[in-house]
Order: structure tokens, then sequence, then C-alpha cells
């Protein structure tokens, strides 16, 4: 009772200081969430500004007598002459592991009803990426649990990797399995099964999108129990354009947090083209000149400084890492579109999906064709970079095959070969949605594959082979899985072992 | 100059007095100190108060008085964009903050 005597007098000594100064301004003009204000002589740029009844706003245009702001939140009691105060601050969300499992808006304030958010750190939204010298190259994997991806287009830790595509590709679907993987990889390491795997927390920010989509995500999050290892920032469509802007940059900021204190965490921008467009519409409002399609001249510095943020920092730093999943839709599988080009151009890769693939039945729809990681094998784990070395160069060849075969009939035995090959291949990577796969597996495939056990089987019952093999080694071959997580890689005594167990397979699997 | 504008009438001319008029405007505003208090103020404490504005912001300040019952006690003086808010209302807000 005595210390709380104490911190009570304590306050009321800071409040003895006379009179506070403050810098004033009066709104000339307001719509559209964003203000005019006249007066404000003291603001700095992205200063939060005080209106009354507790709203605050983003000093974005500093002009000679007036200031351009984005108001953050219900802007219907801000009129003409509304007083207008600055707070020296920038604008900050609350961070840390209290967040893990809730949904918060763009401010960090939650809106899943779970109560406050405990966090005693906040994080400024904006803030310059780190530099040269506190970083290093990227080479711990991101497993995504989706086996082409994890064969073909390595994702490491820190990187920044592209999901491209049309509407109803699949481009969340793949990102939200990258987040339920980890929550699985997390568990795993959890429960001491596996002594590799650093805990990766994953962030998904939701810009733009439908209350129903984002609700369905958090539904299949949670069903996963993934929830328990996610941060969701969420700015619907039915925010204001300001609050759609500013969650990618509140999203950072939260995993940073993680960076910093040397974790590793995901973050999802989902998606990046309708953080574009909140941006163009935000910019045109403040009258800013605008340029192609409308988009104000920054929108490439709107990307590049969001996206640099994702970095893997030195041993010295922490060795924490920030991985960046930015998510764009295109139209009509128009690549060369401005917002596409400009990410495709920031980011260290991407992965394609294509429609016609999708309707073909190959799902998730990834085109291995234009799809690369510029880590390359770097982000791969010995196992993975032994067994699937040459897959892309096999694909690739196929699909060369494939079209010129197409006309004829008579094809010679080499090439018969690598058709077949290739089929089954793109059987092998048919995988369902919110099924990640762990790595153990993806190498126990990926060397049956390679050693030809599937090329006697049909095309049309690999997929059913691959399920069954799936079961027959986590059922009965559960040490040669742990021997695999365990050694990271394949050597001669584990490949013998992987040889017996597929054979004994074989001879009991009738297709 | 106004007259030679008004005369003349080049393009726009109304929006470019317009404009002129809004400089001006924020121009004497940056020169005018608001005093607010609760109750109105005695006329030595209003006197004591511009010589005192007077002696820091310039001898070119004008002063206006006003009464404000939410203030409680204490005054708030607005210069130009600078509020300097010694009032109780002041107080208890920042007090309710705090907690």
């Amino acid at each position: 009772m005595s210390a709380f005597l104490q911190e009570l007098e304590a306050s009321i000594a800071g409040l003895q200081t006379d009179t506070t100064r403050t810098n004033v301004g009066t709104v000339r003009e307001v719509g559209d969430g964003v203000a005019k204000i006249e007066g404000l002589s003291d603001v700095m740029l992205n200063e939060m500004l005080e209106f009354p009844g507790g709203l605050y706003g983003l000093a974005l245009n500093l002009e000679e007598t007036e200031v351009g702001a984005i108001l953050l939140g219900d802007f219907t009691e801000v009129t003409e002459g509304t007083e207008v105060k600055t707070t020296g601050r920038v604008l900050s969300v609350p961070v840390g592991k209290g967040l893990l499992g809730r949904v918060v808006n763009a401010l960090g304030q939650p809106i899943d009803g779970k109560g406050p958010v405990r966090s005693e750190e906040t994080y400024p939204v904006e803030k310059i990426a780190p530099g040269i010298i506190k970083r290093q190259s990227v080479s711990v994997p991101v497993q995504t649990g989706i086996l082409s991806v994890d064969a073909m287009i390595p994702i490491g830790r820190g990187q920044r990797e592209l999901i491209i595509g049309d509407r109803a590709t699949g481009k969340s679907t793949v990102a939200i399995d990258t987040i339920i993987s980890q929550a699985q990889l997390n568990q795993q390491a959890e429960e001491g099964r596996n002594k590799h795997h650093k805990p990766l927390y994953c962030i998904y920010v939701a810009v733009g999108q439908k209350n129903m989509s984002v609700a369905r995500t958090i539904d299949i999050l949670d069903k996963a129990g993934a929830l328990p290892y996610t941060v969701v920032v969420s700015a619907p469509a039915s925010e204001s354009a300001t609050n759609q802007y500013l969650a990618p940059y509140a999203g950072t900021a939260m995993g940073e947090w993680f960076m910093n204190n040397g974790m590793d965490a995901l973050i999802v921008y989902d998606d990046l083209t309708k953080h574009a467009a909140a941006y163009r519409q935000v910019s045109l409002v403040l009258k800013r000149p605008s340029g192609r399609e409308a988009y104000p001249g920054d929108v490439f510095y709107l990307h590049s400084r969001l996206l640099e943020r994702s970095a893997r920092l030195s041993e010295k730093e922490g060795g924490g890492s920030l991985t960046g999943l930015p998510l764009i839709e295109t139209q009509a599988g128009d690549v060369s579109a401005y917002i596409p080009t400009n990410v495709i151009s920031i980011t260290d890769g991407q992965i394609y999906l294509e429609t016609d693939l999708f309707y073909q039945g190959v799902r998730p729809a990834i085109s291995v064709g234009i799809s690369v990681s510029r880590v390359g094998s770097a982000a791969q784990i010995k196992a993975i970079k032994q067994v699937a070395g040459s897959t892309k160069l096999d694909l690739a060849q196929f699909r060369d095959l494939q079209a010129f075969a197409q006309f004829g009939s008579d094809v010679d035995p080499g090439t018969r070969k690598k058709l077949d090959r290739g089929q089954r291949i793109v059987e092998l990577f048919k995988q369902g949605q919110h099924d990640p796969m762990p790595v153990e597996i993806e190498v126990v495939i990926l060397f049956a594959m390679q050693k030809g056990y599937f090329d006697d089987v049909p095309v049309d019952k690999v997929r059913d082979c691959q399920g069954k093999l799936r079961e027959f080694f986590q059922t009965r071959q559960s040490d040669l899985l742990q021997r695999v997580v365990d050694k990271r890689a394949i050597d001669k005594e584990l490949e013998e072992g992987l040889h017996a167990a597929i054979k004994e397979f074989k001879t009991f699997y009738r297709p | 100059m106004v007259q030679t504008v008004i005369n003349e009438k080049p393009r726009h001319y109304v929006d470019v007095l317009k404009d002129y008029q809004r400089l001006v405007r924020l121009e004497i505003e940056k020169r005018h100190a608001v005093v607010e208090s609760a109750t109105p103020l005695n006329r030595a404490l209003g006197d004591q108060i511009v010589s005192g504005l007077r002696a820091r912001y310039g001898d070119d300040i004008t002063t206006e008085f006003r009464t404000n019952p939410e203030l409680i006690g204490g005054l708030r003086i607005k210069i130009g964009n600078n509020v300097f808010d010694g009032s109780v209302r002041n107080r208890i807000n920042r007090l309710q903050e705090k907690f």
C-alpha cells in the first residue's frame, strides 16, 4: 500500500511543473481520412497528432503554411476549426511475445475480443532497415512443407520471396501452409524431437481483404494449431485506406522485435497490390502528384523500404532474422504491370502460380520455369540438396519434351524415360492444401523418386503410392525418419536403410 | 498593392487575393496572443501579463482576454501556434493520462 502511495506522490510531483507548452493547429479541411491543418509550425514528418476525443493522425505532408495529415480511426467527429496538438512521438505499435495468438489492427489494438494485449515494449512503425555491417548471408532454411518449393525454390531465413499469380490461384494457401508448417516444426522442437529447429514465429498481415476471408484464415490457423505462434494484423477492406497503408509497416515492426531479440520470424503481406492501391488513394487525396497508373512517384520506395527490413542479422547482433513473403496479384498473368515488376525487382526471387496449371489439377500451381529463388541451395539442408539437386532440370526438360512429344507418338526410349519421369514428378508435387509435409518425409519421397522407385507405378497411382509410402514410414519406420531429422544428410548407412525400407514397402504395395 | 491588383484584374486575381488574405491572416495570428482564464482577470494582473508577453515577444504583440469556465482555474495563453497551458483542466487531464 505504501508503495502505491509513493508512486502516487511521485506522479503528482511530476505534475508540479507549472505550465506545459504545446504546438497546436486548426483543421482547415477534412475528408476521406485526410485533414489539412493550419499552424503546427513545430511538427515533424511522420509525427503523431492528437485530435480531440482520443483520435490520432499522422503528419505526412509538411507545407509552407499547412500540414497534410492522415487520420487513424473514426474521423466523423473532426470538423473545420478542430484544434490539433503535436505529441512529439512517432507512431508506434506494441511488440513482443504477448502478441502471439492475437488478432490486432494496424495500430496494434486487439480486435479479437480476448482482452488487452500484454506488451511492455513498443516499436516505431517506420524504421530504417539494418545496414550492411549488421547482416549476414542467408543459410538457414524456412521449411515451407510444400514439396515443390522446398525441393526447387528453397526459401531461407531472412530472404524475401514473392508469391505472385492471378486471383484464386492459391497464393494465400502457399503462405498459410508455410505458417502451419512452422507451427508443426515449432511443436516438434518443443517436444524435443528436432534439436536443429530454431522456432520461427509468424506474422500474417491482411491488407484490404474481405472480413470473411480474414476470419476464415484465422479459423484455419486456429484449427491447425498455428495461432499460438502467429500474430495476425488485419486491415480489411472496410477499414480506411490509411490503416491499410500502415498495416504492413506495423506488422514488420512486430517482426523486427523477434529479429532484434535473436529470434526468427516470418511475415506474410497478403497482399501488396491492395497496399499500393491504398497508398495511391491516400496520396491522391493528399494531392501529391501522380505518375504511371496514377500511383505516386514514391510507390517503389513504399515497397522497397518495407521489404528491406527483412534481414538476417549477424551473430554479433544476435543472429535473428525476418523472412518476408509478400503476395502480389496479377491481372491475366501480366507480370510486367507496374507494381508486380517493382516488387519482383525488390525481392530475392518469386514463386509464380499459374491459372492454367491450377485448372489442370496441378496444385499448388507453381510454374517451375519462371519461379526462382536467388538464394538457391544455400537455404536447403544437405539431405534435400542430395536428393533434389537435378529435379528442377528434369522438370524443365520434361516441359520442353512434353510440348514436342504432343505431335507424335514415336519417341526414342531416352526421351520416353524423361517423359515418364517428368509426369511422375508432376504427380508427386501435387499436394493437398493445409497439409504441409515434414522435411524428413520430403527427403524420403524425393529419394524414392530419384532412385526410380516410382517408375513402375502408373502415373495416376503415384499420389496414392506417395501417400501410402508416407504412412508406412510414419507408422513403421519412425526411427529411420528420426535419423534423417537428426543427421540432416544422407550418409552411406542411412542410404542403405532407406533403400531397404522402400523395397520392403514395394513388396506389399499393389497399385 | 491590393488596389493595383483589383484595377489590373490579372488572371485568377480573386484567388490570388484570397491567398494573400490568408497569408496576412496567418502572419497576424503569429503576433496575437489569446489569454484565457476561468474568471475575468483584474486589471493589474492583465497588465502584468501583457507586459510579460511584450518583454518576451516584442512590443508589437496584440493581446486579447477571454473567459472560459471549463479551465476551472489558472491561465491558458495561445500565441500563434504555441499554447502555454497552466490551467487546472490541463493538469487534471494529464493526471488522467498518467493513470
